[in-house]
């Protein structure tokens, strides 16, 4: 068993053994005529104050805090944990006041785009690896620009060459959109390569209409477009990478600040 | 496709006399002068190869080089490539070894203290808003110490007489070489050395001394520097290896005297290394051979520097099965099985070197006698593979790709595991906010399979990126091994960054703290090479794998494949 195997099952025990104690902790205290909620309440606090605080350590990288690795296992446990919290706190039920939904609203969103996020930086960094170049994101359309003109620069070569309409007309109906930008994100996300085969059977049926010298033209075309497909995966699934975080993220921001609306208005009416 | 003819590049196009900023010519006369002198009187000149003869070697591979009373002829910690023999005038050899601040004053280096957990933190409002900002006043002060004498930068120490005061050190006067066992070696300087008065010294090429040691009849030069390194250095060498880590000093001092410093494979400069990790890389049958898988075991071979491959064969070629770094023992284990079993066994896999290597060659005779006399025991656990690749969690493709990228030099080697990296950048913008908002490294580099090895400084065991920085900016740090640049000595001349061989060092353009372009009197702007410096100022270590949340960014030792085997089999 590999470290990692090791510590995902440490994690997720930890998470149910946490859950069943806090499950039989609340049944206790409400036979005991206690008032478990407002305590889970805060139990739920302190665990969204600190899953915020996992930002807070990226931003302070150059303090001797932690790995942020370590941080991160936390965060993904503590993280789980909440959801059992959530379900205690709220007596599984849906809450009633505009703050209480607000909150509950934003407590799932950011649950449910962290287990998104979860799987998706599990699941895209080995696709990465497998298909294309390793290429740095920012630097894609740089990629893409380049790949256009050795596009440009064969069909126009064919042309002086040996003028070939029909490799013109190749490129400004089929390609000349393909190579101006990243295309076919959603396609990429979802693992189709559709879109590849289409343009790539597009070329192979003009090539009835070639003569030698231009049929090694479009086998170079051809290549510039697997190229282009390529980055466009690399594009989109490190895009993928990144706008999870622009959910999840402000949205903690906001759940932060409903939570503590909720604080105060929840001990503001409490009554004793 | 176009073609266009130039003469063959010979070893001798350009002589050492006219490289880097020195332009005299070694005339017939000087030439002669040079045969008469004791260094090279007693040397015959017919042993020598027509094609490279003793006159011929002086001519290109030796320069004759003044130097005023202060200036600074080597640093302790410089990598050498070059050997000197004091014509007239006389040195002085610092003997501290110590670790203090005047002596890295001297030697144009700096020291940065370790940040408090305070002054880290003050990083987040006091980091500069502008990309590269220096301080111009700061260099300038420092620059006052630095000279330049026909093209070639020297640091220079102002005040004899106070460093001979304040420094343990010993005067060197005409007819004494030094430098060459580091030269030879290619191991660190141990020493500092400077100008004690106007000297006049012979710099010669390490593969000039290389050649004179080789065909000199006469063997005075050779044994002259064997003595010295086994006066200065093989004991402790020897004693590196658990065999000979107990014997007497006089069971040390019977051994020496049989054991031969020898030299493999070639270098100039960093550029065999650079071409190594081109067009030959991977090519086993380029590489000097040491022993042959097979052969009778008539040595033991304890590596001093660089980087051997250990490679069997396999059909029609070869595989790569691990490699030895300095430290490490080739050919005990067979030894020591055949005296077990008085049936020699050979070598069990090709020796061979990965561009250079220097060793310590011990007859296996002479190990056997060692044994029989009792004066070393066969210990226990002697069967340890010299062949240790046959690694689980190392593939072969992996293996061969670390050791033909010689990325096996690293003992700080950025790796990353692709399959957990998000690409997140959480490393590179920790690397920003720890330098000033300057990334030091770029998150990119080659690949093989799952793992990317960066273009982040390796902080190499043989870091040829410091060979030939002429202020000494680039070095090596006293503990620790770290090699670091020094902003304030550093004149951006980029001779770090254009030996690299792993484009590890960047040359950027300077800036004052208004984001202006620091430019020179003649509007070209002020260079500085920067890399990676392991984060040795901040508390916690290097922050990119502090930063790393998905376990994805390790720095390696690979000296050894234990780490990197621990890494991947997590």
């Amino acid at each position: 068993m590999t470290h990692f195997v090791r510590r995902r099952i440490t994690g997720l025990t930890l998470v149910v053994v946490l859950s069943l104690l806090l499950t039989a902790a609340t049944r206790l205290m409400e036979d005991n005529l206690l008032r478990p909620r407002t305590w889970l309440g805060w139990v739920l606090v302190v665990i969204v104050l600190f899953l915020a605080s996992y930002r807070l350590r990226k931003q302070l990288a150059m303090l001797p805090l932690g790995a942020s690795a370590a941080w991160l296992q936390c965060h993904i446990y503590v993280g789980l944990l909440s959801a059992p919290v959530f379900l205690l706190h709220t007596g599984a039920r849906w809450p009633g006041g505009g703050i209480e939904v607000v909150t509950a609203v934003l407590f799932l969103t950011v649950f449910c785009t962290g287990i998104l996020g979860l799987f998706l930086t599990r699941m895209i960094p080995p696709r990465l690896t497998d298909r294309g170049e390793e290429v740095i994101r920012e630097r894609i359309p740089v990629f893409i620009r380049i790949l256009r003109e050795e596009a440009e620069a064969s069909v126009a070569g064919a042309k002086n060459a040996a003028p070939s309409e029909v490799l013109s007309d190749v490129y400004l109906n089929h390609l000349h959109s393909f190579f101006q930008r990243p295309k076919n994100f959603v396609s990429h996300v979802f693992h189709s390569t559709k879109p590849r085969t289409a343009l790539l059977n597009a070329l192979d049926d003009t090539r009835r209409f070639l003569n030698t010298q231009h049929e090694q033209t479009m086998e170079q075309l051809a290549a510039c477009v697997r190229r282009k497909d390529d980055l466009d995966y690399q594009y989109a699934m490190q895009s993928l990478l990144k706008y999870w975080l622009f959910l999840h993220v402000p949205l903690t921001w906001g759940l932060v600040v409903f939570t503590c609306s909720h604080v105060v208005t929840a001990m503001a009416f409490t009554s004793r | 496709m176009n073609q266009s003819s130039m003469d063959r590049p010979r070893r001798w196009d350009m002589p050492f006399s006219q490289e880097a900023g020195h332009d005299s010519v070694l005339t017939d006369a000087d030439i002669d002068s040079l045969l008469a002198n004791d260094a090279f009187s007693r040397i015959d000149p017919a042993g020598f190869k027509r094609s490279v003869p003793l006159r011929e070697i002086l001519r290109n591979d030796v320069r004759i080089v003044d130097f005023e009373q202060g200036d600074v002829i080597v640093r302790q910690g410089d990598w050498g490539s070059s050997a000197f023999f004091v014509l007239s005038g006389a040195v002085r050899v610092e003997l501290d070894r110590g670790d203090d601040a005047s002596s890295d004053l001297i030697q144009g280096r700096q020291k940065k203290p370790r940040k408090t957990f305070f002054r880290s933190l003050a990083q987040l409002w006091q980091n500069n808003h502008h990309a590269e900002f220096r301080n111009p006043d700061a260099k300038q002060s420092v620059s006052g110490n630095l000279r330049s004498v026909g093209g070639v930068t020297r640091v220079y120490i102002s005040d004899v007489s106070a460093v001979i005061e304040q420094h343990k050190t010993a005067r060197m006067d005409a007819g004494h070489w030094f430098g060459e066992l580091a030269a030879l070696g290619r191991t660190p300087r141990v020493a500092t050395v400077f100008a004690d008065e106007t000297s006049t010294l012979l710099e010669i090429r390490w593969q000039g001394l290389r050649d004179i040691l080789r065909f000199d009849r006469d063997q005075g030069l050779k044994k002259y520097i064997e003595d010295v390194f086994r006066e200065r250095a093989m004991a402790s060498l020897l004693r590196t290896e658990r065999l000979f880590a107990d014997i007497s000093d006089q069971e040390m001092a019977d051994l020496m005297p049989h054991c031969r410093l020898e030299t493999f494979g070639e270098y100039d400069t960093a550029k065999p290394f650079r071409e190594l990790s081109g067009e030959n890389a991977g090519s086993v049958k380029n590489e000097p051979l040491i022993a042959e898988q097979g052969d009778y075991p008539n040595a033991v071979f304890l590596i001093r520097s660089g980087v051997a491959r250990l490679s069997q064969k396999h059909h029609a070629g070869r595989h790569t099965v691990g490699y030895l770094n300095p430290g490490r023992v080739f050919g005990l284990r067979e030894v020591l099985q055949g005296f077990r079993s008085g049936r020699s066994t050979g070598y069990e896999a090709r020796l061979s070197a990965i561009g250079y290597l220097n060793a310590v060659v011990i007859p296996a005779s002479i190990v056997e006698d060692l044994l029989r006399s009792g004066a070393i025991s066969d210990p226990e656990d002697s069967c340890r593979p010299a062949v240790h690749a046959t690694h689980d969690a190392v593939d072969e493709n992996l293996l061969n790709f670390l050791v033909d990228g010689k990325y096996v030099q690293g003992t700080e080697t950025m790796v990353i595991d692709m399959d957990r990296c998000t690409r997140c950048d959480d490393c590179v913008r920790a690397c920003a906010t720890t330098h000033d908002n300057n990334p030091r490294f770029i998150r990119h580099g080659p690949v093989s399979g799952r793992h990317m090895v960066a273009n982040a400084c390796m902080h190499c065991l043989d870091p040829v990126c410091m060979i030939e920085c002429p202020t000494g900016a680039i070095h090596r740090e006293t503990l620790g091994g770290l090699v670091l640049i020094n902003d304030q000595t550093c004149i951006g001349c980029a001779q770090c960054a254009s030996n690299c061989p792993f484009d590890a060092i960047r040359m950027v353009e300077t800036r004052n703290a208004s984001g202006a372009i620091l430019v020179d009197s003649k509007n070209a702007p002020i260079l500085e090479a920067t890399k990676c410096d392991l984060c040795h100022d901040q508390p916690g270590g290097p922050a990119c794998q502090r930063a790393c949340p998905h376990d994805a960014l390790e720095r390696i030792d690979l000296q050894s494949l234990s780490e990197l085997e621990g890494v991947i089999a997590r």
